[in-house]
């Protein structure tokens, strides 16, 4: 039976008024960046090697290896992305909200680790409440000796400032998140050449790691990189939060070892998801954020594990899961998300410009009623024209990934539900209505 | 008002203050601005533009990109329903209409009594408890319409006031830190102490050897 | 290896391998080997940004093909790319549908119809019928960004070249992207505008139809139009430019990507200006002023009339009776016959093109020029007195790009800040007679290393700017002999505010001098001109000053623009009001012409064929497209008329005649022939160095960087088609005069020049609240090229006085009050005051506008204390 582990970054979940610094400090608090002090900063890094913990903010990438890939340089920046905005990921605010001061000892740890100029802890604008509780964190940090001259009576010194960002999804995208970071509209850079580890902000190597990697990181130095990696299986070490949202009992976030619960698990266990609505039946569930391609209920026996999604089609992303029941009409479904797509593209690129708006135009007359058969394959083509092939794991034709993420519902929704999408063509209208 | 002015100058020079480029400091300023006006003025945008080494031409550029920066005047809440997928699918766009007629306001409209401008929103990354809203960026959720009814109750007899803060996410934002330290003296203090340890281990291999 | 092949770059293309250029983008390195990847926001002047996604091809990396765009990846040893493909045609065609699908369908009655490259590449690639059968976007249709240019956001394709534009190459970022995603729109800031010399080059490069210029709108449709190449006549600099016309009507200028001037821009002058050509002020017929009115009177009448006065004051008071001022806008052609009737036939030396501030012509003659590329190859520019954005205004932009580059380091010794302060290494804030005591001990030294190898000064560029109108010639010109005296490695570029001042003191319309820079003193025996001067003759402002003495019969005013130089309003007007006969040649009536007895119709620019010589000594071909309006004629031919009506032949029956002429009398033109421009394109530095010269093949011209520029005919010459591209030897007859070392040698008459500049120094006075005066150069002032396009008229600034913050302090003159500038008991009317320490202490500068209330102040020269006084 799945259980529900809680035990490193919710860790104070349970805890009342767990943003608070006296909790905080109560609670194992800071030992984490002491303990990173006593060793030097590759000792650090290879602490978060060793860890092997992949990138929460959904393309996964071994944060370890990201900071390795550094350029050598005088200068250089940590950024935290913060700037949760995937639909249905809700636990970057969770953290952010609940438990600041994690956030900012695992950004003191990592900037000490990578030998930060200065690091910038980036949160959506939206957060308001997150933003305020941050700022209390960074400015505890301060009043206890965690930042500033000679942290902890050390030799390192840091100054960690809080940005806000502005309503803007493109700018979880770290090359958008710079530019915004920048002062400057969140028009995602070409990569190559603008890796961040080599052309980051203001031009200079920069590492750009999510809230929730960030927030692991007192953890992993206090217990060992080992102690993490003896968690999950294969690549997917540690616990990780699983945001599960959707017609489901309990919603909510929880926290799971990796590969050793699947899909299925999360979503009927009762201890978790809770199963469905009465009388319901899974219709389909997104795996990682609308980003994702769907997968259907006979997939879900997937566990949640970066390589065991991605080997199955789709990617565990930013870690949310949204099931949908019976009741729901495809088509709507994958409309809302083409219209979210159409809503954040940010107009830098044509296909994505373009194609996200015709899309979404496609897609708002076909459930309204007023859909062609053609438009089917039309719409077919329109994704291939951002993702040639419309492939997993997708070429694209834009500057960023925000384009391979509109076929996703779309072209995998058609595929999926082509007699839905038939049914709305030929009764002129949504049968769900 | 419109320009910053006494206090708010004073904050705004200190925002700046915090990025080795002053361009950086445009979106916190334009927060700074609508904590005053509620939107984004004219007149805000040279000062900003002024305040960064920019022209009003990138202000105006850069603040149109992001959904939060209003450049039109707006009511005194701002209520933004959201109808993405999670939501939608516990009952987003009832809760989006519903909103609608018990504040006043069509989507992009503000109220006639000024007091509430409605907007439809993406993912407040609140799913857990969808389907959700913000009023000035403060949560509520999940809703119907008892609750949107008692919501509006709430704000317009002022029970919420302390929860619900004024425009400008950053209202109650404030730092308390010493002075930056010059960045060159961080990475100078990096730098030394990469050269002794190389230095170091380049005496052990020849110790060594 | 040689140091060529370390610069290129093998790769592989569509299978084959090619060379390319170490650094260039795929698209470039393709184009150059024959293969054209379509594009929208790739433009050869600007940073790629990789944005439209048109010129996606497919690049071998790592993890096989992917789709990369070409103007954005670099070429690489080896590199494997394909624009072939199955996959980078379904690419291309997907985008450019996706670029069509809110694309209104109104190529019709869209100034871009026919010359888009949207429309373009639609009909090569694109889908025969549209998919998208959703609403389009809908915007306002086209609102004002600037007085000059409108914008269809409809029609829009978001490419962002102007936005580049204006951050990048202006750095004046006052257009940007606004909203986002679908909704992305170009725009300025609210209630403001996109005003900067450099709006039309938006225009221009603009890949649709979005925008358009108020004046061209809807006038004429590309396949109407004829083209042919010019040079620009809107300053000294020379910008190669295509005139495009329709019924012997002048439509359009586009700036042409010439690599040694202008990379494709203009300003919007230059690219404007030609709208005077069409005033309604032209002058048809020649006029004679007969009691009070002005008489619509035949060439014959006129010619009679000049023949039988000048022939009269010739007789009774010798050649220096007689003057002749101005010519700096008139063709190389024009000068030389001009020059020769007055030099060579009438002995008259009073001839000058410049008005007493100006330049000594002899540093302009003997220094040794530096090219335009090679100031901007040079270490260290050195601006002295020059406002480049006021004055030669592209070379601001290219100026700007190598500073920023940091290809050069800029010192600026100036009386005013300028727009390249924010770029220059250093800006020395001095004035009036400081000036030249700074420069005097001025080290340039510390920005870089200008003296190691050889000469010092070697890399160094003075660029001796006009910014100050009233700084006389001989203060400058000591100024510059200074600094060359102690670095004589160091190279100059003059700059002149007109298209051919440099031109006219090579062909000698200066006093003193004869054409190629003999003097009248050891040349007599040279020329076969059978009445050359016998002494040297007066200056422009001597002459004026001679003139209002009633010391001068008759006065020759070579327009356009003869006088418009010269401040002192006063003299210039007591000038021709006391002169017996002042002819007037010019294009367009004015103020001055309507003190003249005598206005003969000057063609106007579009109507004559020559060539013009810009600030580096660059002969350039000015192409015709017009029939000059009414009886006016060219320059030359009235030269010839009055030459005619005395009695003599100057022997001119077209351009070519004149050429041979000049090659053959003038050391410095010797080489020159006509067919060197149809072959060196972008023009023929004069001298001719006794070098191989590197010939371009015939201009590459790209009509997508630059739409409707495609198939642009040269005139100027009878067009051959080059042999082949590649060297061609010219060995200039006479090599002994030529040639940077003989130059060098030649740096003699920089002593000369010291010992008779020597007394030149202005004092300055203990009296803080007497103050030195400057007036400052203004790219639109009321000269005809401004005044008389409906374009730009009104452009000319109001002129404000500026003072330092101390000086306005002491006069108790607040930002923004109103204060007149007085002396000697006059003053002048009142201006706005702008306090900005942009200005040195002590000192006032006005922006300098014809006509602009200084009336009342007489004697308006450097050195000449004024006070400021509040209104």
């Amino acid at each position: 039976m799945p259980k529900q582990v809680g035990k490193i970054v919710l860790a104070r979940r349970e805890l009342e008024n767990s943003y608070e610094l006296d909790v905080y400090l109560s609670s194992g608090g800071y030992e984490g960046l002491r303990k990173a002090l006593s060793m030097n900063p590759e000792e650090v890094t290879a602490q978060v090697v060793e860890s092997n913990i992949l990138g929460r903010g959904g393309a996964g990438f071994e944060a370890g290896r990201k900071w390795s890939m550094l350029k050598s340089a005088t200068r250089r920046y940590l950024v935290v992305n913060g700037d949760e905005s995937e639909p249905a990921t809700f636990k970057d605010h969770f953290l952010i909200e609940n438990d600041p001061n994690q956030l900012v000892e695992g950004t003191i740890i990592a900037a000490y680790a990578i030998g930060a100029s200065r690091a910038f802890i980036f949160l959506r604008g939206e957060f308001a409440l997150g933003l305020e509780r941050v700022q209390e964190a960074i400015n505890g940090a301060y009043k206890i000796g965690a930042l500033g001259r000679n942290i902890f009576g050390s030799t390192f010194s840091l100054d960690v400032v809080l940005h806000p960002g502005a309503g803007a999804y493109i700018c979880g995208e770290e090359t958008a998140l710079l530019e915004s970071l920048e002062g400057k509209r969140g028009f995602p850079r070409i990569k190559p050449p603008y890796f961040p580890a080599v052309i980051g902000l203001y031009g200079e190597p920069t590492i750009v790691n999510n809230v929730e990697t960030v927030s692991n990181l007192p953890w992993i130095v206090a217990n060992g990189g080992g102690a993490f990696k003896s968690l999950g299986e294969g690549r997917s070490t540690g616990t990780r939060i699983f945001a599960l949202s959707g017609q489901v009992k309990n919603p909510g976030l929880y926290e799971l070892e990796m590969v050793k619960t699947s899909f299925r698990d999360l979503i009927f266990s009762e201890e978790l998801g809770g199963g469905l609505r009465e009388g319901r039946t899974l219709k389909a569930v997104i795996p990682g954020g609308v980003s994702a391609p769907w997968i259907t209920p006979e997939q879900i026996d997937l566990p949640l594990g970066q390589d065991e999604v991605a080997k199955a089609g789709s990617m565990l992303g930013s870690g949310s899961i949204i099931a949908m029941d019976d009741s729901t009409c495809m088509v709507r479904a994958a409309w809302r998300i083409s219209r979210f797509f159409m809503r954040e593209s940010c107009g830098q690129c044509t296909p994505c410009r373009e194609g996200s708006s015709w899309i979404e135009k496609v897609m708002a007359r076909i459930e309204a009623g007023s859909g062609r058969e053609e438009d089917l394959d039309l719409l077919m083509d329109l994704c291939d024209n951002i993702v040639p092939g419309v492939s997993w794991p997708p070429a694209q034709t834009t500057i960023c990934v925000l384009g391979p993420s509109i076929p996703s519902s779309v072209a995998v929704g058609i595929r999926m539900f082509r007699d839905e999408f038939l049914t709305h063509i030929k009764e002129g209208g949504c049968p769900f209505d | 008002m419109s320009r910053f002015e006494q206090q708010v100058l004073a904050e705004a020079l200190e925002i700046v203050k915090l990025y080795p480029e002053r361009k950086s400091a445009t979106i916190p300023l334009c927060h700074l601005a609508q904590s005053m006006d509620g939107y984004l003025a004219k007149d805000a945008i040279e000062h900003i533009a002024e305040l960064t080494g920019t022209t009003s031409a990138e202000v105006y550029g850069t603040a149109s990109f992001y959904d939060m920066i209003q450049l039109r005047p707006v009511g005194k809440y701002v209520v933004g329903v959201c109808t993405n997928i999670a939501c939608m699918l516990q009952g987003g766009y009832e809760l989006l209409e519903e909103a609608e007629s018990t504040f006043g306001a069509a989507v992009g409209e503000t109220s006639s009594d000024g007091l509430f401008t409605v907007e439809e929103v993406e993912c407040l990354a609140t799913c857990d408890r969808a389907p959700c809203l913000h009023v000035n960026y403060r949560y509520f959720g999940p809703l119907n319409a008892e609750g949107v009814a008692k919501l509006k109750e709430d704000l317009v007899s002022g029970h919420l006031s302390n929860e619900v803060p004024i425009h400008g996410v950053l209202s109650r934002v404030k730092r308390y830190a010493p002075e930056l330290i010059p960045m060159d003296e961080i990475d100078d203090l990096r730098v030394r102490d990469d050269a002794s340890k190389a230095e170091r281990a380049a005496a052990q291999r020849s110790g060594n050897a | 290896m040689t140091n060529e092949s370390d610069a290129s770059v093998a790769f592989v293309l569509d299978g084959k391998t090619v060379v390319g250029h170490k650094g260039d983008p795929i698209i470039k390195a393709a184009q150059e080997a024959g293969t054209f990847i379509p594009r929208f926001c790739y433009h050869p002047r600007m940073k790629a940004v990789g944005m439209c996604r048109m010129c996606l091809v497919e690049v071998k990396g790592p993890r096989g093909y992917s789709l990369q765009p070409a103007c954005f990846v670099q070429i690489a040893p080896d590199m494997d790319v394909v624009t072939e493909s199955q996959t980078v045609k379904k690419a291309q065609d997907g985008v450019l549908e996706y670029l069509l699908a809110n694309h209104p369908l109104d190529c019709p009655v869209c100034d871009k119809g026919g010359e888009c490259p949207l429309q373009d590449q639609t009909l090569a690639h694109g889908p025969g019928e549209s998919r998208h059968v959703e609403e389009k976007r809908h915007w306002a249709k086209p609102i004002p960004i600037s007085d000059i240019v409108l914008l269809d956001r409809e029609r829009c394709i978001q490419c962002g070249r102007c936005t580049r534009f204006a951050s990048e190459v202006v750095g004046k970022p006052l257009i940007d992207f606004a909203g986002r995603g679908a909704h992305i729109e170009v725009a300025p800031a609210p209630e403001s505008s996109f005003d900067t010399y450099f709006s039309g080059n938006i225009i221009q490069i603009c890949p649709v139809g979005a925008l358009t210029s108020k004046s061209y709108r809807f006038k004429a449709r590309p396949w109407d139009l004829e083209q042919s190449e010019s040079t620009c006549a809107g300053c000294g600099l020379g910008c190669r430019i295509t005139v495009q016309s329709s019924q012997n009507e002048m439509t359009r200028i586009l700036g042409i990507d010439s690599e040694a001037i202008n990379h494709s821009w203009l300003c919007d002058k230059g690219r404007f200006g030609f709208e005077a050509t069409a005033s309604l002020n032209r002058v048809r017929t020649p006029y004679l002023r007969k009691g009070d009115n002005f008489v619509e009177v035949g060439w014959f009448e006129a010619l009679t009339k000049i023949a039988k006065t000048l022939s009269a004051a010739l007789e009774k008071a010798g050649p220096s009776s007689v003057a002749v001022l101005g010519g700096g806008a008139l063709t190389n052609e024009d000068v030389f016959a001009w020059v020769k009737l007055f030099k060579g036939y009438l002995g008259v030396d009073s001839c000058d093109v410049q008005l007493g501030n100006g330049v000594d012509p002899r540093l302009v003659l003997q220094s040794p020029i530096a090219t335009i590329n090679e100031v901007l190859d040079s270490k260290v520019v050195v601006l002295v007195d020059a406002d480049i954005e006021e004055e030669l205004p592209v070379l601001f932009l290219r100026l700007r790009e190598a500073a920023l580059a940091k290809r050069i380091r800029m010192v600026e010794v100036v009386d005013h800040l300028t727009s390249l302060s924010g770029v220059a290494a250093e800006t020395v804030l001095t004035g009036g007679s400081e000036m030249e005591a700074k420069l005097r001990n001025f080290n340039f030294e510390s920005f870089g290393d200008v003296s190691s190898s050889g000469l010092a000064g070697e890399g160094v560029v003075f660029v001796v700017g006009q910014s100050n109108v009233l700084k006389t010639q001989g203060a400058r010109s000591l100024a510059v002999a200074q600094l060359l005296k102690r670095y004589p490695g160091a190279k100059v570029l003059p700059v002149f505010a007109k298209a051919n001042t440099m031109g006219a003191l090579r062909l000698g319309m200066s006093p003193g001098l004869l054409p190629g820079g003999q003097s009248i003193d050891v040349s007599k025996s040279d020329l076969p001109w059978p009445n050359l001067p016998k002494s040297k003759g007066m200056n422009g402002l001597e002459a004026l000053v001679a003139a209002s003495e009633q010391d001068l019969e008759v006065l020759f005013l070579l327009g356009p623009d003869a006088l418009s130089e010269y401040p002192d309003r006063q003299l210039v007007e007591r000038a021709l009001e006391r002169s017996s006969l002042v002819v007037a040649v010019d294009s367009i009536f004015g103020d001055l012409t309507e003190l003249a007895d005598v206005v003969l119709p000057l063609a106007a620019f579009g109507e004559y064929v020559g060539t013009f010589t810009n600030v580096e000594g660059r002969i350039g071909s000015v192409g015709q497209k017009l029939v000059p309006l009414g009886v006016a004629q060219k320059g030359w031919e009235i030269a010839s008329a009055i030459a005619t009506s005395l009695g003599h032949d100057l022997g001119f029956e077209k351009e070519e005649d004149i050429w041979s002429e000049i090659v053959a009398l003038s050391p410095i033109h010797r080489g020159f022939n006509m067919r060197l421009l149809s072959r060196d394109v972008d023009g023929v530095v004069l001298p001719i160095k006794p070098m191989k010269v590197e010939i371009s093949n015939r201009r590459l011209l790209d009509p997508i960087a630059t739409p409707g520029i495609s198939s642009v005919i040269r005139q100027a010459a009878p067009l051959e088609e080059p042999e082949t591209s590649g060297n061609v030897e010219f060995a200039p007859e006479s090599e002994a005069e030529q040639g940077v070392g003989a130059q060098n040698e030649g740096l003699n008459f920089i002593d000369e020049l010291l010992v008779d500049l020597a007394s030149t120094g202005v004092v300055a006075s203990d009296d803080e609240g007497l103050l030195q005066f400057s007036l400052m150069r203004r790219l639109y002032s009321k000269s005809q090229m401004s005044e008389e396009s409906p374009t730009l008229c009104g452009f000319a600034p109001e002129p404000r006085i500026r003072i330092s913050s101390r000086t306005a302090s002491l006069l108790g003159i607040a930002q923004g009050e109103s204060a007149f500038l007085a002396r000697e008991g006059a003053k002048s009317d009142p201006m706005v005051t702008l306090v900005s320490d942009s200005v040195p202490d002590r000192m006032v500068v006005v922006d300098f506008v014809d006509g602009f209330g200084l009336e009342a102040i007489s004697q308006l020269e450097e050195g000449n204390l004024v006070k400021v006084v509040k209104a």
